[in-house]
């Protein structure tokens, strides 16, 4: 089962790749946030526990319904072109996440040998985090770069239950509550400078200094 | 095997010949018949043993004296066959070729001259065994075809390719000593029979690899190398640049398996190394062919592509080699083998093809022709056989040595399990997109140039008999290595059983269902023939005539309308932009009046643009800084020698 | 052998219908009537005894590339099974075959179309050649990927030796059928690729290699064009066979289901779908290809 949702994740990974709406990234990054509900929840199904029950609800309400609605209503407010803008061409970037993605997957095989971590599960959740690297890299746009820190977000998530198949309840927490946080702080921050500076482009901020 | 040798004195003697006539015309014709009976005399000795003899003879006696220069082995014949079969239409090809530039009042006499060295060094550089004589018919068969090359020497591109061409293959040379002296230190001999080296010698086996796989490399034409190769070929004759196509760069792929038969078995990483440069090679080769307009800068690109194909077969050969698994090592190298030979039959075809359009068309620029099928409907056919061979589309003979590489990444990921398969897959789906860009690549040249209406008028397209003759021998290699090859695969074979693998039992090959393939293509024909007479009747029955081609209800449309080559392949290259230099200059306006605008997209190669120009210049700079020392006295260097012997001997005494 | 002939000769035959099914089924969904399911034969029937005109600038091989086109399709045909039976020619590697015997229909159906000598054709002929290069890593990821698993080498083996008894393997299956069925809506020019209905030659990619051409040579295209889109969808169904089934005539039944509910997923498809830019569709197609690499990856690294 964790396998499929691995095979899922990674899906909208490449989906992130070859879509240019800016759209497509918010619900990609919902999806991303039910397959890590649901890859939460499923351990649990045959003894339950409270504690089984706090983290699952809370990813659920800040990945799925918060997060993804904020950033909506930033694009809403701030009227957000629907493009993103990308720096190189996207059959470029497509490649570069498929061979990025192989050697990832060959190279942590190689790992699971030596070590007790599951292949599939760690090689995803690693590509998330390349993926999401990409994405900063490669895009223009401030609003993706938010959606490529939180694609970053779910790979290291989805990289801690490859290591250990039970991370510390209150850890995991304490991070949805740190990225909720960030991605408000950046809204807001949006906001500030939309209202001074026109563009959202990175290349923009550059233009600020102190 | 004193056949082989009397048939080579043969052609050497139409040296001798041409220095005692001063008549351009006779010194051609006579030349041209010693050649054409000199290889035929050769191609019956190389052939019958290597058919017909069960272990064909490894000794040569010279006159009745035993000796170990040369060694029939089978390698060594069938590469002899590779080049007799590809020089016996080129010479055929090469005397109305000639005659064109005579009657235009050119000196052919020295030419010719070169033309018959190449020859026959390339044929005594395969069936050499003794490393210095090698070495010997290798830099004759490099400078002869350089000296052939500059033929039109008064053009400056034929003054730039032609230097990157020497530069190289002296580089070659200085490793090959390198190569030859380190097996010699190794095995105290300087036979190629007596030369084995094995992995335990760790780091010296490296090198050796290293320096023989640089080195037979840069020659045949591998990716980082592969610069020189659209460099020299455009601006060679015709004649020449056939043969380079052909013959010359396999004696690249002859270097790499005499390698492997000194050095073996070989390390797993040696086999990927192979494999990903090939692969390289084979994608980025036919990639930036797709973008050139430049026919014979076209093919020379492929030839690139091929070579990759040809050393995807010798990278899954070591593969097998590190595993001394038998299979894997018989397909790898029978593929790589098989291809070699397909590739020099279709390659030289095209490369007479296009020089017979160059001669008639005084371009080679594909965007300047078209229409040429409404002059020459057969020399059309015969370049579109090689087209399509060179596609590796069936039912010719391209088909067939893919097909065993595909064989060969099957037994591979069946044998060795783990993530074998998946690396085999890539592999096959690498050689499937190079299928795929052989495809656009040569519909976009045939097309460009024999289809449609003329963009160009031409004034005169005259094939002559000789030109039909070789291409028409090279075409029916094509369709007989295609619908039969049986007999050839039992040569390949024969070949691995003698020095590749080491037991006999290589069936692997011929395991192969050939007889149903060949069942199979026979059928498409059949069927074709069917269809096509069933829709000539019905065309009978119901009428058939000519018309316009629909232009949108726009009446007046010129050739000039028609698709371009760069248009044509735009779509691929937009693509590809960050990996292949590829400019597009257009001035577009948006008057209502448009005043005269213009487009033009060119490419560049990467590695010669990044790497070797940039190095030259770079070079050239550091030159240029010690240049106080050139004097124009003799004295001087004879000077400097002395300094340098003392240093060298100051280094030698404090060294020991 | 006969279990093969009667699979051909039931190829050749109802291939023509599959494309009117799909038509008739997008037709309904889009809300009109639409042609009878058996329009394409009437199409064909009425090509057949139409007079052939050729464009004046076209040669030699505007007459034999429509030939070249059947005989290749029906070779490729005559490569898969129908059900469970042997089909007529069946050897191993013949996967590799298949994709290059498609590859010659391809080689010299752009060809014929730059023949014509006009822009339009020219325009198709580009695309055909620049999407097959996207095309054909699918369909390696695909059959291939299956292939090289397995260690066959022969399309009737390897659908045999599908077997869906553990999870991984069944979405190893589904997500290839996936990409299958891309592959197929690119190979035969449908939907969210090539629009077979539209008006404007210059966004056509199919349809506008074959403008000029009429009577018996575009009856051979059109009822090659038929018959390339039931290979593909046989390859598709292919998938699905056993269920741990092997009998000939429960195969054929899973046949007739699994064809049925393609043509409605294909019908579906087109209609819900707009045609892409083209510049997308390399992107498209690479998604795909992505798709079946993940796929393996998967595969390959399960335990």
């Amino acid at each position: 089962m964790q396998n499929v949702l691995s095979i899922l994740f990674c899906l909208s990974l490449f989906y992130l790749a070859v879509t240019s709406r800016v759209k497509a990234y918010v619900a990609v990054l919902r999806f991303q946030g039910i397959i890590l509900t649901v890859l939460l929840v499923f351990p649990f199904i045959n003894h339950f526990s409270v504690y089984a029950f706090i983290l699952p609800t809370t990813l659920f309400i800040v990945k799925v319904i918060l997060i993804p609605r904020y950033i909506n209503k930033i694009i809403l407010d701030l009227d957000v072109k629907r493009m993103i803008e990308p720096t190189i061409q996207q059959f470029t970037f497509q490649l570069l996440v498929i061979f990025a993605m192989i050697i990832i997957f060959v190279t942590s095989n190689i790992l699971s040998k030596s070590t007790s971590i599951e292949t599939i599960p760690f090689a995803s959740g690693f590509s998330a985090i390349v993926v999401g690297i990409f994405v900063i890299i490669f895009r223009k746009k401030l609003i993706i770069h938010v959606a490529g820190f939180l694609v970053l977000e779910n790979g290291i998530f989805l990289f801690g239950t490859a290591v250990a198949s039970e991370l510390p309840m209150m850890i995991e927490i304490g991070t949805l509550l740190d990225v909720f946080v960030v991605v408000f702080l950046m809204g807001i921050a949006m906001n500030k400078i939309s209202s001074t500076l026109s563009g959202f482009d990175v290349t923009a901020l550059g233009r600020l200094k102190d | 095997m004193e056949l082989f040798f009397y048939a080579i004195v043969i052609q050497f003697l139409s040296v001798i010949v041409i220095g005692f006539l001063q008549d351009n015309r006779k010194a051609s014709i006579v030349t041209h018949s010693l050649l054409a009976v000199g290889l035929l005399l050769g191609f019956i000795a190389s052939f019958t043993p290597l058919v017909y003899s069960n272990f064909p003879t490894q000794n040569f006696y010279f006159f009745g004296i035993p000796n170990n220069l040369f060694r029939f082995d089978t390698l060594a014949l069938y590469f002899l066959c590779i080049i007799q079969l590809v020089a016996i239409p080129l010479t055929l090809y090469s005397y109305p070729y000639f005659k064109h530039y005579i009657e235009k009042g050119k000196k052919v006499r020295s030419t010719l001259v070169f033309y018959t060295l190449m020859l026959v060094s390339t044929q005594l550089l395969v069936t050499s065994n003794h490393s210095i004589l090698f070495l010997i018919f290798w830099e004759v068969m490099s400078l002869s075809a350089y000296l052939g090359m500059i033929f039109e020497k008064e053009k400056e591109e034929v003054q730039n390719g032609s230097f990157y061409y020497f530069v190289m293959s002296h580089i070659v040379v200085y490793l090959l000593f390198i190569f030859f002296f380190l097996l010699h230190h190794q095995t105290k001999s300087w036979l190629f029979s007596d030369f084995h080296l094995s992995p335990e010698t760790g780091s010296l086996f490296i090198i050796a690899y290293a320096l023989s796989l640089t080195a037979f490399g840069m020659k045949a034409g591998f990716m980082p190398f592969h610069f020189w190769l659209p460099r020299a070929h455009p601006i060679a004759p015709t004649v020449f640049s056939a043969f380079l196509s052909g013959i010359i760069i396999k004696t690249g792929i002859y270097g790499i398996l005499r390698t492997f038969q000194f050095l073996n078995p070989t390390p797993e990483w040696l086999g990927w190394l192979m494999l990903a440069v090939s692969m390289i090679s084979a994608i980025f080769g036919v990639w930036y062919a797709l973008a050139q307009h430049d026919i014979k800068k076209l093919l020379a690109y492929h030839s690139v592509e091929n070579i990759g194909i040809i050393g995807i077969g010798i990278g899954i050969g070591f593969i097998g080699s590190a595993y001394h698994s038998l299979p894997i090592q018989v397909l790898g190298f029978g593929g790589a083998l098989l291809h070699t030979l397909n590739h020099a039959i279709f390659k030289s075809l095209l490369f007479m093809g296009s020089g017979v359009i160059y001669q008639n068309l005084g371009t080679r620029n594909i965007e300047l022709m078209g229409g040429l099928v409404h002059r020459s409907k057969y020399f059309v056919m015969l370049f579109l056989i090689g087209s399509i061979a060179i596609s590796g589309i069936p039912p010719l003979n391209g088909f067939i040595s893919e097909f065993v590489i595909y064989n060969g990444f099957f037994i591979t990921a069946r044998v060795l399990k783990n993530y074998y398969p998946l690396i085999m897959l890539l592999s096959a789906v690498g050689l499937a997109f190079v299928g795929g860009l052989a495809v656009a690549c040569f519909t976009k040249i045939n097309s460009i140039m024999f289809l449609g209406s003329e963009r160009k008028e031409v004034k005169h397209f005259n094939v002559s008999f000789y030109e039909y003759l070789s291409l028409g021998m090279l075409a029916l290699l094509c369709i007989v290595i295609g619908f039969y090859p049986q007999p050839f695969i039992g040569i390949v074979n024969k070949v691995l059983t003698d020095g590749f693998v080491p037991a006999t039992s290589s069936s692997e090959l011929l395991n192969i269902n050939w007889s149903y393939i060949s069942l199979i293509f026979g059928l498409i024909l059949f069927t074709f023939v069917l269809v096509y007479l069933w829709k000539r009747t019905f065309q009978k029955k119901y009428g058939r005539r000519t018309a316009d081609a629909w232009g949108c209800g726009y009446k007046n449309l010129t050739p000039r309308m028609q698709y371009t080559a760069s248009s044509f392949a735009d779509e691929l290259n937009e693509i590809s932009k960050s990996v292949l230099v590829y400019h597009k200059n257009s001035k577009p306006s948006k008057k209502i009046f448009p005043p005269k605008e213009y487009f033009e997209s060119h490419s560049e190669d990467l590695v010669d643009n990044k790497l070797v120009l940039r190095g030259y210049w770079k070079f050239n700079s550091v030159i240029s800084k010690i240049e106080f020392l050139s004097y124009t006295d003799l004295r001087y260097y004879i000077a400097f020698i002395l300094i340098i012997l003392t240093l060298y001997s100051v280094i030698a005494f404090l060294w020991n | 052998m006969l279990q093969g002939i009667i699979s051909i000769l039931s190829i050749l035959t109802l291939a023509p219908m599959f494309a009117g099914l799909v038509n008739k089924l997008k037709a309904i969904f889009t809300g009109r009537i639409g042609a009878p399911i058996l329009q394409p034969y009437f199409d064909l029937y009425r090509l057949l005894r139409k007079e052939t005109i050729n464009a004046g600038s076209s040669s030699f091989v505007s007459a034999i590339s429509p030939v070249i086109n059947l005989v290749a399709v029906v070779i490729a045909a005559a490569m898969l099974p129908i059900g469970l039976a042997h089909p007529v020619i069946s050897f191993d590697g013949d996967i590799i075959l298949f994709a290059y015997v498609l590859g010659l229909a391809r080689f010299f159906q752009i060809l014929a179309a730059m023949d014509i000598g006009s822009s339009f054709e020219g325009m198709g002929a580009a695309r055909e050649a620049a999407f097959a290069i996207f095309a054909e890593p699918i369909f390696f990821f695909t059959l291939g990927s299956i292939a090289f698993m397995s260690g066959l080498t022969s399309i009737y083996d390897i659908y045999h030796s599908i077997r869906l008894d553990n999870v991984t393997y069944i979405i190893f299956i589904v997500v290839c059928s996936t990409s299958a069925f891309i592959l197929a809506i690119t190979e035969c020019s449908r939907m969210p690729v090539d629009d077979p209905n539209t008006h404007l030659e210059l966004t056509m990619i199919h349809e506008v290699m074959i403008l000029d051409n009429s009577g018996v040579d575009l009856f051979l295209y059109q009822y090659s064009s038929y018959i390339k889109l039931f290979i593909y969808a046989i390859l598709e169904t292919s998938f699905f066979y056993p269920f741990g089934v092997k009998s000939y005539t429960v195969g054929i039944v899973i046949f007739v289901v699994v064809i049925a509910i393609l043509s409605v997923t294909l019908a579906v498809v087109e209609t819900v779908t707009a045609r892409f830019k083209m510049k997308n569709i390399p992107q498209y197609l690479l998604f795909a290809t992505a798709i079946g690499i993940l796929n393996l990856l998967i595969y390959t690294f399960t335990k």
